[in-house]
C-alpha cells in the first residue's frame, strides 16, 4: 500500500515539475519578443522573395548611398494614396545612389495580387513579399505606408511617414525627402522619427 | 502521503491552467481581483435620473421605437488643442473614464468592429463611461461619408473628425507607443492613465473586461 502511495506521490511530483517547466517556457517566450529597430541601429541583412518568387537580399538591393524600405499594401487607401509619390521618389533618387524597396507584409494580400497591383500602379521599384510578416516583426513595423531609411552602412537614420498629407495638395512637410537630402549632403537628419496614420499591417495573428 | 500527492496534483493542474504572467503581475492581478470583488459589492447602478442625464449629454443618432435611425447631431471637427482638452482627465467635466476609438471610413477593420463598439457604448454609457470616436477621414467627409456611416451604425457616441495638418503630435499625445495604425482603441481611467489599448479590430470580451475593471475601480 505504501509503495502505491509512493508511486502516486512521484507521479504528482512529476506533473508539477512539467507544469512549472511549461509555464517558465511560456513566460520566456513572451519576454524574448524582438525589440523594434531603433534609430542608429544597424539593420542586419535579410532575404525575401519578390512576387515572382525570386529571392533578394538587402545587400543586393541596397543603394550605394542609402536604402528606403517602405512597408506597402495593395488594399490600403493610405498606401495607395502614395503610389505616385513612391514611384517618383524611387526615380528621383536612384541616380543619386538611394534605392527604394517595397515590402508587403500583409497576410491578406497574396504575391499574385502584389504583382498585379505593382503593374497597374506603375510601381517600378522592387516589392518583396514578407510571408508571415517576419521582417515587419523584426522592424516593429505597424502600418502602411511606413518608411525605414537606412544610410550607406545600413544604419537606420529615419523612420516614419513619407510626408504630412495623404492629399498631395496639402503637403507642408516632406520628411522623408528631407532625411534623404540630409544624408546625401553629409548632414545629420533633423527629424529622425515622424508618425502618421495608416492601415494596420494585417499579420497572421492580428 | 495521499494528501501530499493530491496537493501536488492540484498544484500541477493550477499551474497549467493559470495564464502565463510574471509573478509580480500575478500578485497585482490577484489584488485587483479582490478589490474588484469588494468594489462590485459597493457599486450600485446609477439612478434613472443620473442615467438619463448621461444620455442627454451625449449627442448623436438615436433610434426611434420603430427602428428608424433619427438624424445624428453633426460630427464635430477636432483640432490639436481639442484633443488635448479631451484627453485631460481629473477635472470637470472630464472626471469619468474615457474610451477613444480612432477610425476611418476607408479602414475595413474599423468598419467591421464598429457594431461591437456601438453595443459596448449602449452597455456602458449608463455606468459612467465617456466614449468618443475620432475619425481621421478627410475633412471633406465631415458632412458626407462619416455621418452617413455613423447613421447606418446607429452610433450614439459623440463623433469627431480630426482636423490637423500634422498628425505626429496627436499620435504622441494619445500614446507615445502608438505608431498611428488604425483602428486603435484606448481606455483612459479617470486620472488620464491608459489602462487598456488595442491596435487593430477589437476583441469585445477583452475590452469589456477592461471596462468592467475601470468602472468598478472608480
Amino acid at each position: 500500500m505504501k509503495k502505491q502511495h509512493a508511486y502516486t506521490f512521484a507521479l504528482a511530483l512529476s506533473l508539477c515539475f512539467v507544469a512549472m517547466l511549461a509555464r517558465t517556457m511560456r513566460v520566456c517566450a513572451a519576454v524574448e519578443a524582438p525589440a523594434p529597430v531603433a534609430i542608429g541601429a544597424t539593420v542586419a541583412d535579410f532575404t525575401l522573395p519578390d512576387a515572382d518568387g525570386a529571392t533578394h537580399s538587402l545587400a543586393a538591393l541596397k543603394g550605394k548611398n542609402g536604402t528606403v524600405l517602405i512597408f506597402v499594401a495593395t488594399r490600403c487607401p493610405v498606401s495607395n494614396a502614395y503610389n505616385e509619390r513612391m514611384a517618383k521618389l524611387a526615380a528621383d533618387y536612384q541616380a543619386r545612389g538611394v534605392n527604394v524597396v517595397g515590402i508587403n507584409s500583409n497576410e491578406t494580400e497574396p504575391a499574385a495580387e502584389v504583382k498585379t497591383h505593382a503593374a497597374e500602379k506603375q510601381l517600378t521599384f522592387p516589392i518583396l513579399k514578407d510571408a508571415g510578416s517576419k521582417i515587419a516583426d523584426r522592424f516593429g513595423a505597424q502600418h502602411t505606408p511606413e518608411v525605414y531609411f537606412l544610410n550607406a552602412a545600413n544604419k537606420l537614420v529615419y523612420h516614419g511617414r513619407i510626408d504630412n498629407a495623404q492629399n498631395p495638395a496639402n503637403i507642408t512637410a516632406n520628411d522623408l525627402r528631407d532625411a534623404i537630402d540630409a544624408v546625401l549632403a553629409g548632414k545629420p537628419v533633423a527629424k529622425t522619427e515622424v508618425k502618421a496614420f495608416g492601415c494596420s499591417i494585417k499579420r497572421a495573428t492580428s | 502521503m495521499t494528501r501530499a500527492a493530491l496537493a501536488l496534483f492540484l498544484c500541477a493542474v493550477n499551474l497549467v491552467a493559470a495564464p502565463a504572467r510574471p509573478a509580480l503581475a500575478d500578485a497585482a492581478t490577484t489584488r485587483a481581483a479582490v478589490a474588484d470583488g469588494v468594489n462590485r459589492r459597493k457599486v450600485r447602478a446609477p439612478s434613472k435620473r443620473k442615467a438619463a442625464t448621461i444620455r442627454r449629454g451625449r449627442g448623436s443618432a438615436q433610434s426611434s421605437d420603430f427602428g428608424e435611425p433619427l438624424p445624428t447631431s453633426p460630427v464635430s471637427l477636432l483640432d490639436g488643442a481639442g484633443i488635448k482638452q479631451l484627453l485631460a482627465r481629473g477635472t470637470p467635466p472630464n472626471e469619468r473614464p474615457l474610451l477613444v476609438n480612432f477610425w476611418a471610413t476607408w479602414c475595413e477593420p474599423c468598419r467591421l468592429e464598429f457594431p461591437d463598439l456601438v453595443k459596448i457604448d449602449a452597455d456602458y454609457s449608463a455606468r459612467g463611461l465617456q466614449f468618443v470616436t475620432i475619425s481621421i477621414d478627410d475633412p471633406a467627409e465631415l458632412k458626407t461619408g462619416v455621418p452617413k456611416f455613423l447613421r447606418a451604425m446607429r452610433a450614439r457616441m459623440p463623433a469627431y473628425l480630426l482636423n490637423v495638418s500634422d498628425s505626429d503630435p496627436v499620435i504622441n499625445a494619445v500614446d507615445p507607443e502608438w505608431s498611428g495604425e488604425l483602428p486603435a482603441t484606448f481606455l483612459f481611467d479617470r486620472h488620464g492613465q491608459i489602462v487598456f489599448k488595442h491596435k487593430g479590430r477589437i476583441k469585445p470580451m477583452d475590452l469589456r473586461a477592461a471596462l468592467d475593471k475601470v468602472l468598478n475601480d472608480q
